[in-house]
């Protein structure tokens, strides 16, 4: 009897054990570990205590409507604040332009933000100090984010940002330029150049206006065609000088056919001049700055931030007036984007994602402060991503608010309906830092540089011979930043 | 015409007209704008043009010595308008106009507003500006408006127009006399001679009347001389003439179209320091910045795709 006893009490033991163990590793598995500390992403603030997040981000310049950017940060940051009263933000600005030089030696001192704002591009800069929001995002919240921005904030299985919007590179053209109206996603560079020919033949157009010195331009037109970034995610370069060569030959016989000014120089400083003035029919390579000049100008959108043009009570006006514009600027507008020629039948659209990242503090300020830090950067992705993808020509990245979008974007529906299809077929910068650091280095230093060879004569496999040198080149310089 | 007298006054403007080229020859021969000596007008032929010409035909008109044409020129009808006008003033009715028929012409000086009461004196950082719409020179103390004065701008031509821009007093003198009346303060205009001066043609305050210099009562300018120092910052606001952007800017150029360039800048955003007509190394940063913002090349100069963005094409 008694060692009937305990053999129950052994295999009692024994299940509590199990099942303890269970418990603990089911625990454990849950956590996130970030560096040397786990982080439990089921812990909620609490709300009998008090937190203070620190923010870094970024104003964008926006010289149609200064000011503006900074407004709505500030408004998204009061409704934060007024529905977790007890989480105060402190916000620093950095320059809009700054690298991620501050966050690095931060990251050095143990003291880096609670939430990071990158705009430029989402990285992952430190997988010891950045947290993964995966864990932290609803079945809800990961259905209402494009596919193409998880991915593109996606390495290692993990989700290492709040995406923000995407925001797909594309060129203009005239609008009155009849031949034009064949752009779409996927077009060929044979479309795109028999498209230019009959622009010059039957419309009386020169050809197109370019900045060859401006490394986006082969970069872009590389990644459009070859769906590939120079470096993969492992920092071997992807670009075969085949590939490059391809592209560099389009572009020379664009030059050889006279559809593009054989004087480098000249042109990229008068591409606008040209565009207006009815001889260039298109202009590359263009950022959201100068796409806002040329929509603008182009009578796409308004020129100011609200539309006096109608009339009626306010509520019509609201209502009517983005309707009344979009219409008339349709009607009468110059410049449109377009998406760039690919090859074969590849749809692909470079881009560039922006969001926001959390980071621990060291010591580790607690799960809760992070879920804190969680909920701030979820918010501002969310908040702000349809004003600055409005502002910028970008997608935001969650479908719920492209209502919102549409409406303040003032561009007409099937610009919008062009970036979106743009959107969903992105080819983002590598995500880890390194190697996005590396791709920085080849469009800035090496891409342009050699571009504007072509102009000089040099031959399309010469070029891109020295391009694929520079890039194993880079690989072996750029260390860890 | 009385020859005998009439002679030696001709000769004397004739002088004084050589004597204002060779003074002020980058006002009168390459840049245009700019106010000069103040000229004896007198009856010759070719017959004597200008806007001083036309500040008299319009003066006269106004004290009833009509009928005449205001167009600028100094004709026999003016030279007649001028006689009988010397001749019910009880000088020489020679048709010559020097200092004396200025005076003449100028009659009771109109008084000053005083905004302040006299001997109050403005303390801080001085600062001017002057409205060419509303016809004002307001003085500011560490940015608060301190005494407004009434004044006369440039007349509405091309070449007339008071020079929109942010200056700086960089001389000051006394007793120019004359069209200058008795205080002068020279602006860092860069392409001609500008200044804030007083006057012999008090009628004109308020008015467009000078060949771009801002006019005082000699009294408002008396007080104005004896507060502000030599670098005072001076706005001068208001239309602006037409002005083509054809050339390339580069560090060293001057003129309106730097102007026009440095305000659509700041008005942008991009922080010039100012808008003084000069291209120098702040402007040229504001330039790069811009450039690199839209993504045309980066080189610090106004070329033509600059223009576009700026707005000024």
């Amino acid at each position: 009897m008694l060692g009937h006893l305990k053999r129950i009490a052994v295999w009692l033991l024994a299940a509590i054990l199990a099942g303890g163990a269970y418990m603990y590793w089911t625990y454990l598995d849950r956590l996130v570990r970030v560096g040397d500390v786990r982080i439990d992403p089921r812990a909620l603030v609490d709300p009998n205590r008090s937190y203070t997040l620190i923010l870094w981000d970024r104003e964008a310049p926006l010289p149609w409507d200064r000011g503006a950017h900074r407004e709505a940060l500030e408004q998204a940051l009061d409704e934060f604040r007024k529905a977790w009263p007890n989480i105060s933000v402190e916000l620093k600005l950095l320059d809009w332009d700054a690298g991620h030089d501050a966050l690095r030696e931060a990251l050095m001192d143990g003291t880096p933000p609670d939430v990071y704002g990158m705009p430029l591009g989402v990285r992952l800069i430190d997988a010891a100090w950045q947290v993964p929001v995966d864990a932290y995002m609803s079945a809800e919240a990961r259905e209402d984010t494009l596919q193409s921005a998880l991915s593109a904030v996606t390495a290692q299985g993990r989700a290492w940002a709040w995406p923000r919007w995407v925001l797909p590179k594309v060129w203009v053209i005239r609008a009155d330029w009849e031949s034009g109206a064949a752009a779409r996603a996927g077009w060929s560079w044979e479309e795109f150049a028999e498209a230019l020919a009959d622009a010059k033949t039957k419309s009386g157009f020169d050809g197109i206006a370019l900045n060859p010195y401006d490394g986006n331009l082969l970069f872009e037109a590389m990644v459009a065609a070859t769906g590939q970034n120079p470096v993969d995610e492992q920092g071997r370069r992807s670009w075969s000088a085949e590939d490059m060569a391809s592209v560099l030959e389009a572009f020379r016989s664009l030059i050889d056919r006279g559809l593009v000014s054989r004087d480098a120089a000249q042109m990229s400083r008068t591409r606008l001049a040209a565009f207006w003035n009815g001889r260039a029919v298109l202009v590359a390579p263009v950022n959201s700055w100068l796409l806002r000049h040329l929509l603008a100008r182009g009578g796409s959108i308004s020129e100011m931030p609200d539309d006096e043009s109608a009339t009626g009570t306010e509520d019509d006006k609201a209502n009517a007036s983005v309707e009344t514009s979009t219409a008339s600027n349709a009607a009468r507008r110059l410049a449109a984007p377009v998406p760039l020629p690919t090859r074969g039948d590849g749809r692909h659209a470079p881009a560039v994602v922006g969001g926001y990242a959390v980071f621990r503090r060291n010591p580790h300020a607690g799960d809760d402060h992070t879920r804190a830090a969680m909920l701030l950067a979820e918010h501002l992705s969310r908040r702000l991503g349809p004003w600055e993808a409005a502002n910028l020509f970008a997608v935001p990245a969650h479908p719920t608010s492209w209502e919102r979008w549409r409406s303040e974007s003032g561009l007409p529906a099937e610009d919008l309906d062009l970036l979106i299809t743009l959107s969903q077929s992105a080819v983002v910068p590598p995500l880890a830092d390194v190697h996005a650091a590396r791709q920085e280095r080849i469009v800035d230093r090496i891409l342009g540089e050699a571009f504007v060879k072509l102009w000089s004569g040099a031959s399309p496999h010469e070029i891109a011979e020295e391009i694929a040198r520079a890039i194993d080149q880079v690989r072996a310089e750029v260390a860890v930043p | 015409m009385r020859l005998k007298t009439a002679w030696p006054k001709c000769l004397a403007a004739l002088a004084a007209a050589l004597l204002a080229a060779v003074a002020y020859p980058a006002a009168a021969a390459s840049t245009p704008g700019g106010c000069g000596p103040e000229r004896t007008i007198a009856p010759l032929v070719p017959y004597l043009a200008g806007p001083d010409v036309l500040e008299l035909q319009e003066r006269l008109l106004s004290l009833g010595y009509g009928p005449l044409a205001p167009d600028g020129v100094y004709g026999p009808r003016t030279t007649e308008a001028v006689r009988r006008f010397q001749r019910d003033r009880g000088i020489e009715p020679d048709g010559v106009v020097g200092p004396a028929t200025w005076e003449a012409l100028a009659g009771e000086p109109a008084a000053a507003p005083a905004q302040t009461a006299p001997g109050q004196k403005p303390s801080g950082e001085l600062s001017i500006v002057v409205d060419t719409e509303k016809f004002t020179l307001t003085l500011y103390a560490d940015g608060r408006p301190f005494k407004t004065y009434r004044v006369a701008v440039g007349r509405p031509s091309q070449f007339t127009l008071s020079p929109v821009g942010e200056w700086r007093i960089i001389q000051k003198s006394v007793n120019w006399g004359g069209g200058f009346g008795t205080r002068w303060m020279g602006l860092n205009v860069p392409w001609g001679i500008y200044g804030i001066h007083g006057t012999n043609k008090p009628w004109s305050i308020g008015t467009r009347a000078s060949a771009g210099c801002i006019r005082m009562h000699n009294r408002d300018v008396e007080e104005l001389y004896s507060w502000v120092p030599v670098g005072t910052r001076v706005t001068i606001i208001g239309p602006m003439p037409d002005v083509s952007f054809d050339r390339r800017l580069s560090p060293g150029a001057t003129g309106r179209d730097v102007v026009f360039v440095q305000f659509r800048l700041q008005e942008l955003g991009f922080d010039a320091r100012g808008a003084d007509g000069r291209y120098g190394p702040n402007t040229a940063e504001a330039v790069r910045a811009l450039q690199r913002l839209y993504g045309l090349p980066v080189d610090g100069d106004a070329y033509e795709d600059v223009y576009y963005i700026l707005g000024l094409k």
